[in-house]
């Protein structure tokens, strides 16, 4: 009997066994934070920079909680609205933990967080000049994706819909038609509301999801980071097992030979 | 002889050193610990073994950042 196992994914030259990344904003606080990840299983988890309190010290530090050394951390740039603030945050970063993967984020305008698409591919082709390696955020339109990739960048991580909107994919031809020309990892990142949404993806043959506000703002963030890590898991065997074909009319489960007599 | 002072920002901050001041010692005068974080003088990234060759200057524009919790 064919036993079909999965492979590890493999972005930017490095193997992980989980294809669930977590995000580390919006929960209540780090220890819950913690807590979730573990729930999840996941191996990667996205941070962002910003400026340390010069008045308050006694804040809690997310690495007190998270350990850079167990987790690997993936630095984005959320919060940047064009290529040089990108690039200025994520030289920071490297300085900071010395990874050189990261999470390009270069936002157009603070309703929608959709990505501003001219100003990521700037910067993409900057920071992989830099020795970058860089997975970036960017919108679910086939031919921006592949004008991203040509950059040289290490993954491609379109959106389902607007980042924290819970909306799930919207557009899922679009995603599959990414998925189908990328000879990179295609990493489903932003919009998830729900599990389901992650299997969705995964059955969509997207190599990995990224979830963030899906588990911070569950009702119970621990148990929901659970229900991802299974969800992904699922989609991803689903995927691989390469699901039955869809069919207008019936077609009966049990034989319809040797009924007994209706009469 | 009265030690001058300077003027720079500090994570958008104007603050007030005396002169002289590396950036080991302009750490341990804002009690941060120099673990986790990273230093960016006037737009460019300073390694942390360049942290006692750096001495800060008038309007110099300091930023210091560490790791939050982010999507």
């Amino acid at each position: 009997m064919e036993r079909i196992s999965d492979i590890k994914i493999k972005i930017a030259e490095k193997e992980f066994s989980s294809r669930l990344i977590i995000g580390t904003g919006k929960f209540e606080n780090y220890e819950l934070n913690k807590l979730a990840l573990e729930a999840s299983e996941a191996e990667i988890v996205t941070v962002a920079i910003r400026r340390v309190n010069l008045t308050d010290k006694s804040l809690p530090k997310l690495t007190d909680f998270i350990n850079p050394k167990k987790y690997t951390f993936l630095p984005n740039t959320a919060g940047c609205f064009n290529a040089n603030e990108a690039v200025r945050t994520l030289r920071l970063a490297k300085d900071l933990g010395g990874w050189n993967m990261v999470k390009l984020e270069v936002l157009s305008d603070e309703k929608t967080l959709y990505p501003n698409m001219i100003e990521t591919i700037n910067a993409s082709e900057k920071l992989v000049e830099d020795g970058f390696k860089v997975l970036a955020y960017c919108n679910d339109d086939p031919v921006l994706c592949k004008i991203l990739e040509e950059t040289g960048c290490s993954a491609i991580m379109p959106l389902g819909s607007p980042i924290g909107s819970g909306l799930g994919i919207l557009n899922p031809l679009n995603i599959k038609l990414i998925i189908e020309q990328s000879n990179l990892p295609v990493i489903l990142d932003a919009g998830l509301g729900t599990a389901s949404d992650a299997s969705f993806a995964m059955e969509l043959g997207c190599d990995a999801v990224l979830a963030n506000s899906a588990i911070a703002e569950a009702k119970y963030p621990i148990l929901m980071a659970e229900s991802f890590k299974n969800a992904v898991i699922a989609g991803r065997q689903s995927f691989l097992a390469k699901r039955m074909k869809k069919k207008v009319y019936a077609s009966s489960t049990s034989p319809l030979q040797n009924l007994i007599s209706r009469s | 002889m009265t030690e001058k002072t300077i003027q720079v920002f500090i994570n958008g901050k104007k603050k007030s050193f005396s002169e002289n001041n590396n950036l080991v010692s302009l750490l341990n005068i804002l009690e941060i610990d120099g673990n986790g974080i990273a230093i960016e003088v006037n737009l460019v990234v300073i390694p942390k073994s360049q942290y006692k060759n750096i001495i800060i200057k008038n309007n110099d524009k300091i930023e210091i950042v560490q790791f939050i919790g982010g999507g």
